[in-house]
C-alpha cells in the first residue's frame, strides 16, 4: 500500500513537471500566432489607409512591439526575440531598452523630399506642447544693421555751393555767348560735378541740386531732413540699394526712431575701414537729430524670389531644423501624423508688422496653407529617429560629406 | 590537537565562559561599528582626473586637454587601464588601478604624474583630481528652497553657506551644487559702439581686469601707533563696473556704461533642478571612499538641522534622496530574516531533540556565531550590506549542524553512561569525562564538515570583476559564520553541555519525533530496497527532467534590487537644448506629482551637478520619485503597474521614458566598456575613419553564424556650428587667427574675466556682446575684428566683420569622445545567440571573417588603426578560467577529503551520485518559482554542494561501521543492516536538513528590500536539499545495498 503511494507521488511530480514544460511550449506557440495575426491586420490597415486618402501607408499603432531601442542611442535595435532572451539593456549605456510599437512610422513610397513620417497620439502632442503655423505668402524684409552718423559735412556743403555757383555762372555765361567763357564755365561745372560724385552724390542728386540750386544746410546744421552717413561691408552690398528703407536710432536719444531711405552709395571702398559709405536722408521733424550724432541704422530691403515676386512663401524660423547637411521641416498632416520634409530656404528675414518675427522664405519643399511645426519639432524629429526609418537630423555619421552652408548667396535679389 | 582543545576547554570552564562573554561584547561592539550600506561598492578602484574648460566642444577638450593629459598620465604604476571621455565643457580621465591597490597611495601617484602631465594643456583649462569618492558615494541629495527668494539668491545660500558647512561633516568628500543660477555681473557690450569709439573688446576686458584689486602696503607709524595700509579697489557694485574707463574719445573719458550695459544675471548653466514643476536649487553630498554611509548621512542630517537655524527666513533644506531608507529597509529585511531564522531553528531543534535545555545549548551557536562573524568582518574590513548579511543568513541552517552533532552525541553518551552506572544522576567527574570523550569523538567530523563547506566556497572567492565584488563579501561572511560556529561547537558547547545537560534525560529511543519518523521511514526504505531498479529509474528521470528544465531557463547577471525610490530618466537625443529638456522635465514632474497619489515627492535633475562623479549631459534627466508607504497606495497598485502608468501618462514624442533605480543607475553608469557578450573596439586617430571601419565591421560580423543584431556606434550626433577661418582673407586684412578666436571666445561665448570679492561670496564678472547681437548666425557675421596693423594710410586700425574672415557652417559632430589608453575608439556591439554557437567559438569565427575581409581588401585598415575584441566573453572566459578549475579543485579536495574519511572508491561513487540529484532539486524549485539563472543562483548552488553530501557522509559512515560490526552474509541480512543504519540516522539527518531548509524559509518568504537577491540564492539550497535528503534517505541506502549484494553474489560465485 505505502509502496504504491510512493510511486504515485513520484509519478505525480514527474507528470506535473512534464505538463508544466508543455504548457510553456504551447504558450510560445500562442504568442507566435497572435503576432502573425497582428502583422496581417497591419497590412490590411495599411492598404485601407491607402484607399482612404492617397497618402503614405501609415498604419495606426497596433500595440504590437516591433523591436526595442535605447533612448540615447536610437540606432540600437534589439529584436523582440532577443529582448525576451534577456537582452533588456542597451549595449552601450546599459540602460533599460524601450519598446517601439509597430506602425509608428513608415518610409515606403515617400516622395523625394519626404524624409520620414511619424504618427503621434494627440495626448502626447498636447503634452509636448507642439505648435504649428501655416505656410503663408507675405512680404519679407532683410534687415541689416550698420552704424552711422548724422552728417556733418562742410566739405560737401562747400562743394555743393561751388557747384551751384558754377551752375549759375554757366547759366550767366550762356547768355553772354562768349565761347571761351562758356567753355570755362562748362569745365568748372564738370569739375565741381566730379567733386560731388566723388563725395558720394549720384547723377540724380546732382541734377536735383542743379534744379533746386539750394545748398543742403542740414549737412552742417539741424534741419527738417537730415543726412545719415553709414558704413556697410562688401558682403552686405547684395542687400543694399538706393531707395532701401532705413530706420535710424540715435545712440543718445534712447527710444527715438527716424525714418528715411538710402539716397546714394559711395563708389569706393574706404581702405581704412574696409567699408562702403552710404548716404541716407531721414525725416527730422522736430530737429532732434543733430550733426555728428551717432546712430544705429537698420536697413530694410525687401526680399524677392527669383521670379521677382515680393509676396513669397514663408515659414517661421523655428520651423527649420538645420543639421548642416540638410534642412528639415515637419509638416502637420492632421490626426497626429507628421511628415519630415527636406526644404530649400532663402536667407533669414523678418515680416512687416508691429511685432516683426523671423521667417525663412521657402524656395522648395512646401505648399501654401500647409501647417508646419514651430514648437516641439525637435521632439517629433527625435521620435522619428527612435521609431526608426530615416535617422533624419542628427543621428547620422561623421563619415558623410559635410556640406557647408552656401556662403552669402541669397537666392533672391533686392529691390 | 582538537582533543586537547576540547579537554582544555572543559577543564577550564570558567575561562571559556568568561572569554565568550568577552567575545559577545566585542561582537556587539563590532556590529555597531561595521560600516553599513545597501549593497557592496562594486565599482572598480579608480581615480578620476577632472578637467574643466568651460564652453569648449568635446572635440577641443579631447584634442587640447584630455589627450595631452592622458599621455602624461600613462605609465602611472599599478594602473590597469586609462579611460577617458570628453564632453561639452569638461573631460574626465578615469585611471583604473589594479585590485587591491591602496586608494590614497594611488591618488598620490596620480597627483605626482599630474604635475608633469599638466604642462601641455592650455592654461585656462582647470585640471583637478576628482573627489576621493565613487559615484556610489552620492548619498544624499537636497534642495534649498524658499518662497520669495530668487534662484540666484538660493544658489548663493547653497554655494556660500550650506555647501561648506556640509563639507565640514566628517566622512563627506565633497558637496556639489546643482540647479539654479550662479549670480554673475554681466557686461554686455554693444559692438556698434565699440566700433564707433574705436575700442576693441580685448581692451575692454583688460580694463575690467585691471579695475578689481585690493592691495596691502605694509604699515606706517604715527604717534607710536602702527597703521596697516590697504588700497581698496575690489568691484563691489554694478556702478563700480559701469564707471571703469576704457578709453578717451576727443577728450572725454569713455566708460563701460557708454559702450554697453552692466546687469546682475545668471551665469551660463549646465544643470537645472526641478521640484514638481517649480525650479529650485540644491546640492549633492558625496561620501568619502570607505566611509559608513548610514553614519555619514546621520551626521549630515544633524548638520542640516544645525545650520537651518542660520538660514534666511523661509529658506529650507529639504533632502529628497538619501540612502538611509533603503539601507534601513534592507537591514530590516535581513535582520528580521535572521531573527526568524534563529527562532525557527531553535524550534526545529526543540522538536527533534525534545529537550529544552539541550536546544538552548545548540541555539547558543547562532547569536554568538553571528557575533563572531561580525568580529571577523571588522577585522577583515567587510562591510555590512545585503550581500554580506545574506552570507550569514544562508549559513544559519548549516551553523547549527555541528552544534547538533556535538550536543546529540554528548546527550546520548550521557544517557548511556547513566544506564551503565545505573544511576539517576552522574557525579561531576563522570559527567566531565563523558563530555570530554563524547565531544572528542565528533570533534573531527565537525571540523571535517566545516572544511568541506569552506573548500566548497572557494569558487566564489576567486570570482573577479563585478560578480567578485558582489559575492566575495558573502563568501567571506559565510565562512566567518561557519568558523564562528565551529569555534563555539568545539569550545563553548561541551562546556555548556556539562552545565545544562542534567536532570531527566530521556533515551533517544523514547523520543516521540524519532519514533514518528521511524514509523514511516522503515517500511518505505524496505520497499525501496526490494525495488531498486525503479528507484534508480525514477532518480534518472528526475535528473533528466531537471537538466531539461535547466536548459530552457533564462539568464541574467543579477536579480534587480528593489530600492524603494524610482529613478525616472526621460532621455532626449544629443541635439536637444537645455530649455527644451527643462520644459519636458518640468511638465512630466507636474504630471507625476498630480496624477499619482502614490508619489510623495518628485525632484528632477537635468545635466550634471558640479562634481567629477556626475558626467551626465544636458539631454539626460534624472528624476527621483519618492514613493509613499504602500498603505497609502491605491487599491491593486503594484510597483510594476505604477511604473507602467507613469511611463504612459508622461509619454511625449522624441522622449524615451526609462525607469530605473538610483543606485542601479549609478552602477550601470560606472560600468564603462561593453556590456554585450562580444564587442569590437575600433581604435584610431580619426573619429570619422573609426566610425567607417566600425560600420564595415558591423556588416562583416552580421554574416557570422550566431550573430544577433551587431551595432556599430555612431560617433556624431551633436550639431556643431563651426567658424572656419579663411587664412587668405585674414592675411589680406592683416589679422591673426588668435585675434579672431579671442573675439569669438569672449564676444560670442562670453568669458568670466575676473571675480568680485564680496565678503565670503565670490561672483564672476563676464564680458560678452549683447544678446541679440551674437545669438544667431546672422548677428555673428557682424562681429568686428580689428586689424593688427594700421591699415593703408589711415590713422587707425580697421574693423573687419567676421563674415569676411570665416566660413560659417553647421555640421554634425561628436557629443562625447571616448578613448582608452590615449587612443579614441568606437565600439561595435555584437549580441550572440548562444543556443546556436558558443561564445568563444563565435569570437574565433568572427575573428576569422574579419581577417579574411582584410586579406581580400574588403575592409581597409589604414596604418594607425587597429581593432580589439572584448566584451562579456572576456570576463566569461576569465570567469571560466577561474571558476571551472577552482570548482574542479574544490570538488577534488572534497572528494579527497571524503576518500581520506572512507578509503573506499565505491562509497565515493555513491556520494558523487548525490550531487547531481541535489542540483536537480535546486533547478526544479527555481523553475517553479520562475527565477532566472544568475550569479546569485550559482552561488546558491555552490553553497548547496558544501552541505549536500554532509548527511550522506554521516549515513555512509554509519553503514560502514554497522557492516563491519555485523558482517551480514545474506541479502536479507544486508537489507536489514541497511535499514537499521538508516533508522539510526534518520532523525539526525532530518534534523540537520530540516534546520537548514526551514531556516531558509523566512528568506524565501520575505518580501522586503533585498529579498530579491536573497531569494534566488536560498532557492537552490532549499530545493537541492529536499531532493538531496530524499536521495540520502532512499537512493544512498539502495545503492549501498546494491553494491553489497553484488559483492555477496561475486563471493558466492567464487
Amino acid at each position: 500500500m505505502r509502496n504504491k503511494l510512493f510511486f504515485l507521488c513520484t509519478l505525480a511530480i514527474a507528470v506535473f513537471l512534464f505538463t508544466n514544460t508543455n504548457v510553456f511550449g504551447e504558450n510560445i506557440k500562442v504568442g507566435n500566432t497572435t503576432q502573425d495575426e497582428h502583422q496581417m491586420s497591419d497590412e490590411h490597415n495599411g492598404s485601407h489607409a491607402d484607399h482612404q486618402d492617397h497618402l503614405m501607408p501609415v498604419s495606426g499603432e497596433t500595440g504590437e512591439i516591433s523591436y526595442y531601442t535605447c533612448g540615447m542611442h536610437p540606432s540600437v535595435r534589439v529584436s523582440v526575440e532577443s529582448y525576451n532572451n534577456g537582452d533588456t539593456n542597451c549595449p552601450i549605456c546599459f540602460m533599460p531598452l524601450t519598446p517601439v510599437k509597430k506602425g509608428g512610422t513608415s518610409s515606403g513610397g515617400l516622395g523625394e523630399d519626404v524624409i520620414s513620417q511619424v504618427e503621434i497620439k494627440m495626448g502626447e502632442l498636447k503634452l509636448a506642447g507642439v505648435q504649428t503655423e501655416h505656410v503663408v505668402k507675405q512680404a519679407l524684409y532683410k534687415e541689416i544693421r550698420a552704424v552711422g552718423r548724422v552728417a556733418y559735412d562742410p566739405q560737401l556743403a562747400i562743394a555743393q555751393d561751388e557747384f551751384i555757383s558754377a551752375a549759375r555762372s554757366y547759366e550767366k555765361a550762356k547768355t553772354g555767348q562768349i565761347p571761351e567763357i562758356i567753355e570755362r564755365a562748362e569745365s568748372l561745372i564738370e569739375s565741381s560735378k566730379r567733386k560731388l560724385r566723388l563725395l558720394g552724390l549720384n547723377d540724380e542728386q546732382i541734377q536735383e541740386l542743379e534744379r533746386t540750386k539750394e545748398v543742403q544746410t542740414s549737412l552742417i546744421l539741424p534741419g527738417e531732413k537730415m543726412w545719415i552717413y553709414g558704413d556697410v561691408y562688401e558682403y552686405e552690398l547684395n542687400w543694399i540699394k538706393e531707395g532701401s528703407h532705413i530706420i535710424a536710432r540715435p545712440v543718445g536719444l534712447a527710444g527715438k526712431e527716424f525714418y528715411g531711405e538710402i539716397v546714394s552709395i559711395n563708389p569706393v571702398v574706404d581702405p581704412q575701414t574696409r567699408s562702403l559709405r552710404f548716404r541716407a536722408m531721414v525725416d527730422n521733424p522736430n530737429q532732434e537729430l543733430k550733426p555728428e550724432m551717432y546712430v544705429d541704422v537698420e536697413i530694410m530691403s525687401q526680399y524677392t524670389d527669383t521670379r521677382g515676386n515680393t509676396d513669397v512663401l514663408s515659414i517661421p524660423k523655428s520651423a527649420v531644423l538645420d543639421t548642416g547637411r540638410r534642412k528639415i521641416v515637419w509638416v502637420d498632416m492632421g490626426n497626429g501624423r507628421f511628415e519630415g520634409r527636406r526644404v530649400e530656404i532663402g536667407p533669414e528675414a523678418i515680416n512687416h508688422s508691429d511685432n516683426p518675427k523671423r521667417y525663412y522664405p521657402v524656395i522648395k519643399g512646401l505648399r501654401e496653407g500647409e501647417k508646419v511645426v514651430t514648437k516641439g519639432n525637435f521632439l517629433i524629429d527625435s521620435q522619428s529617429q527612435i521609431t526608426g526609418v530615416a535617422a533624419s537630423a542628427y543621428g547620422g555619421s561623421l563619415g558623410e560629406e559635410n556640406k557647408a552652408e552656401p556662403k552669402g548667396s541669397p537666392a533672391g535679389h533686392v529691390h | 590537537m582538537i582533543n586537547k582543545i576540547i579537554e582544555g576547554c572543559l577543564k577550564n570552564r570558567f575561562l571559556v565562559v568568561a572569554s565568550f562573554v568577552l567575545i559577545i561584547f566585542l561582537g556587539i561592539f563590532s556590529m555597531k561599528k561595521t560600516p553599513v550600506d545597501a549593497i557592496p561598492d562594486i565599482g572598480e578602484l579608480q581615480v578620476i582626473v577632472y578637467a574643466d574648460w568651460p564652453g569648449r566642444s568635446p572635440q577641443d577638450i579631447e584634442d587640447q586637454v584630455i589627450y595631452p593629459l592622458t599621455t602624461g598620465l600613462m605609465g602611472t604604476p599599478k594602473v590597469k587601464v586609462v579611460r577617458s571621455s570628453s564632453g561639452f565643457g569638461f573631460g574626465l580621465v578615469n585611471m583604473i588601478f589594479e585590485q587591491g591597490t591602496d586608494y590614497y597611495w594611488a591618488r598620490t601617484r596620480v597627483l605626482e604624474r599630474l604635475d608633469f602631465a599638466k604642462k601641455d594643456i592650455p592654461q585656462d583649462a582647470v585640471v583637478t583630481l576628482g573627489p576621493d569618492a565613487t559615484a556610489l558615494g552620492q548619498i544624499l541629495w537636497y534642495t534649498v528652497e524658499g518662497k520669495n527668494y530668487t534662484l540666484e539668491e538660493l544658489r548663493s545660500i547653497q554655494d556660500w553657506y550650506v555647501r561648506y558647512q556640509l563639507t565640514s561633516v566628517s566622512g563627506v568628500s565633497e558637496v556639489a551644487s546643482v540647479g539654479g543660477y550662479v549670480k554673475q555681473y554681466q557686461v554686455d557690450v554693444d559692438p556698434n559702439k565699440l566700433f564707433a569709439y574705436e575700442i576693441s573688446l580685448l581692451h575692454v576686458m583688460e580694463a575690467i581686469k585691471m579695475s578689481n584689486i585690493d592691495v596691502g602696503a605694509k604699515v606706517f607709524e604715527e604717534g607710536g601707533v602702527e597703521y596697516v595700509v590697504r588700497g581698496l579697489g575690489f568691484i563691489k557694485t554694478i556702478k563700480d563696473i559701469e564707471n571703469i574707463v576704457v578709453g578717451v574719445h576727443e577728450g572725454t573719458p569713455i566708460t563701460i556704461k557708454d559702450i554697453g550695459s552692466v546687469v546682475l544675471g545668471p551665469d551660463f548653466r549646465r544643470s537645472v533642478l526641478d521640484k514638481e514643476g517649480r525650479e529650485v536649487t540644491g546640492g549633492v553630498v558625496v561620501m568619502r571612499f570607505g566611509e559608513n554611509p548610514l553614519k555619514v548621512i546621520e551626521r549630515v542630517k544633524q548638520k542640516i538641522e544645525e545650520i537651518s537655524v542660520g538660514l534666511p527666513e523661509g529658506v529650507k533644506i529639504v533632502p529628497f534622496y538619501d540612502r538611509t531608507g533603503l539601507i534601513k529597509r534592507s537591514l530590516h529585511t535581513l535582520n528580521s530574516a535572521l531573527t526568524q531564522e534563529i527562532i525557527i531553528t531553535i524550534f526545529v531543534i526543540l522538536v527533534f531533540l525534545l529537550h529544552f535545555r539541550g536546544s538552548v545549548v545548540i541555539s547558543m551557536v547562532l547569536p554568538v556565531g553571528v557575533l563572531i562573524a561580525f568580529i571577523f568582518m571588522k577585522l577583515f574590513r567587510v562591510d555590512a550590506n545585503i550581500m554580506s548579511l545574506g552570507g550569514i543568513a544562508i549559513a544559519i541552517g548549516v551553523m547549527v549542524d555541528s552544534g547538533c552533532v556535538i550536543v546529540e552525541n554528548v546527550y546520548s553518551k550521557l544517557v548511556e553512561r547513566r544506564k551503565e552506572r545505573g544511576v539517576e544522576q552522574l557525579t561531576p567527574e563522570d559527567r566531565l569525562d563523558v563530555c570530554i570523550q563524547s565531544s572528542q569523538e565528533v570533534g573531527r567530523p565537525v571540523l571535517f564538515a566545516l572544511l568541506t563547506t569552506i573548500v566548497g566556497f572557494i569558487p566564489v572567492f576567486v570570482l573577479t570583476g563585478q560578480a567578485g565584488k558582489l559575492f566575495s563579501p558573502l563568501a567571506y561572511t559565510k565562512t566567518f559564520a561557519m568558523i564562528g560556529a565551529a569555534i563555539i561547537a568545539l569550545t563553548l558547547l561541551p562546556t555548556l553541555c556539562y552545565y545544562l545537560l542534567r536532570g531527566k534525560l530521556r533515551p533517544v529511543e523514547e523520543n516521540k519525533t524519532a519514533q514518528f519518523l521511524r514509523k514511516y521511514y522503515q517500511p518505505f526504505l524496505e520497499r525501496s530496497l526490494s525495488r531498486k531498479k525503479i528507484v534508480i529509474i525514477v532518480s534518472i528521470v528526475v535528473l533528466v527532467l531537471g537538466l531539461g528544465v535547466g536548459s530552457i531557463m533564462k539568464q541574467e547577471f543579477m536579480p534587480p534590487l528593489n530600492e524603494g525610490d524610482l529613478l525616472f530618466m526621460p532621455v532626449l537625443l544629443p541635439g536637444a537644448s537645455l530649455t527644451q529638456v527643462h520644459e519636458i522635465m518640468s511638465k512630466q514632474n507636474i504630471i507625476i506629482k498630480k496624477e499619482f497619489p502614490e508619489v510623495e515627492r518628485v525632484v528632477g535633475k537635468l545635466g550634471r551637478a558640479e562634481t567629477a562623479t556626475d558626467p551626465a549631459p544636458v539631454t539626460m534627466v534624472e528624476t527621483i520619485v519618492n514613493l509613499k508607504d504602500k498603505k497609502y497606495w491605491r487599491k491593486g497598485m503594484t510597483r510594476e503597474k505604477l511604473i507602467g502608468e507613469i511611463q504612459a501618462k508622461t509619454k511625449m514624442p522624441g522622449v524615451s521614458p526609462i525607469m530605473t533605480q538610483p543606485i542601479r543607475n549609478r552602477i550601470d553608469m560606472l560600468a564603462t566598456g561593453i556590456q554585450t557578450p562580444v564587442g569590437i573596439k575600433v581604435f584610431g586617430p580619426d573619429l570619422k575613419e573609426i566610425e567607417k571601419i566600425g560600420i564595415q565591421l558591423e556588416g562583416i560580423v552580421s554574416k557570422v553564424d550566431g550573430a544577433v543584431t551587431p551595432y556599430a556606434e555612431r560617433v556624431g550626433g551633436r550639431p556643431y556650428f563651426e567658424m572656419e577661418i579663411n587664412r587668405e582673407e585674414a592675411a589680406r586684412y592683416g589679422i591673426h587667427v588668435q585675434d579672431i578666436q579671442d573675439l569669438v571666445m569672449s564676444g560670442v561665448g562670453g568669458m568670466n574675466i575676473t571675480t568680485t570679492v564680496e565678503g565670503r561670496e565670490r561672483y564672476p564678472v563676464r564680458v560678452r556682446y549683447m544678446r541679440e547681437l551674437r545669438d544667431n548666425p546672422e548677428a555673428l557675421k557682424r562681429i568686428f575684428v580689428p586689424t593688427r596693423w594700421k591699415w593703408a594710410k589711415g590713422p587707425k586700425p580697421a574693423q573687419i566683420p567676421l563674415a569676411q574672415l570665416v566660413e560659417f557652417k553647421k555640421v554634425p559632430g561628436p557629443s562625447m569622445i571616448l578613448s582608452e589608453n590615449t587612443m579614441p575608439y568606437a565600439r561595435v556591439f555584437v549580441g550572440v545567440d548562444q543556443s546556436k554557437v558558443g561564445l568563444v567559438d563565435f569570437v574565433e569565427n568572427a575573428k576569422g571573417a574579419v581577417k579574411k575581409a582584410i586579406n581580400e581588401e574588403r575592409l581597409k585598415m589604414p596604418p594607425g588603426y587597429f581593432i580589439n575584441w572584448s566584451g562579456q566573453f572576456e570576463s566569461e572566459m576569465e570567469s571560466r578560467k577561474r571558476l571551472i578549475p577552482s570548482m574542479m579543485i574544490a570538488l577534488m579536495v572534497i572528494l579527497i577529503l571524503l576518500y581520506i574519511a572512507f578509503k573506499d572508491f565505491k562509497v565515493l561513487g555513491i556520494l558523487t551520485a548525490v550531487l547531481p540529484i541535489s542540483l536537480t532539486g535546486g533547478i526544479i524549485l527555481l523553475f517553479m518559482l520562475n527565477f532566472r539563472f544568475s550569479t546569485a543562483v550559482w552561488v546558491g548552488f555552490i553553497a548547496l554542494f558544501g552541505v549536500a553530501t554532509d548527511n550522506a557522509v554521516v549515513l555512509l559512515s554509519t553503514l560502514e561501521n554497522l557492516f563491519k560490526e555485523r558482517l551480514p552474509k545474506t541479502v536479507e541480512e544486508i537489507r536489514k543492516t541497511v535499514v537499521d543504519a538508516g533508522l539510526m540516522r534518520v532523525r539526525p539527518a532530518m534534523m540537520t536538513t530540516m534546520t537548514t531548509i526551514i531556516a531558509l524559509l523566512p528568506v524565501m518568504f520575505s518580501s522586503g528590500t533585498g529579498s530579491e537577491i536573497m531569494k534566488p540564492m536560498a532557492a537552490p539550497t532549499v530545493g537541492g536539499l529536499i531532493t538531496a535528503t530524499l536521495a540520502n534517505l532512499i537512493l544512498v541506502p539502495v545503492l549501498y545495498s546494491w553494491v553489497k549484494e553484488r559483492e555477496l553474489k561475486k563471493e558466492k560465485i567464487k
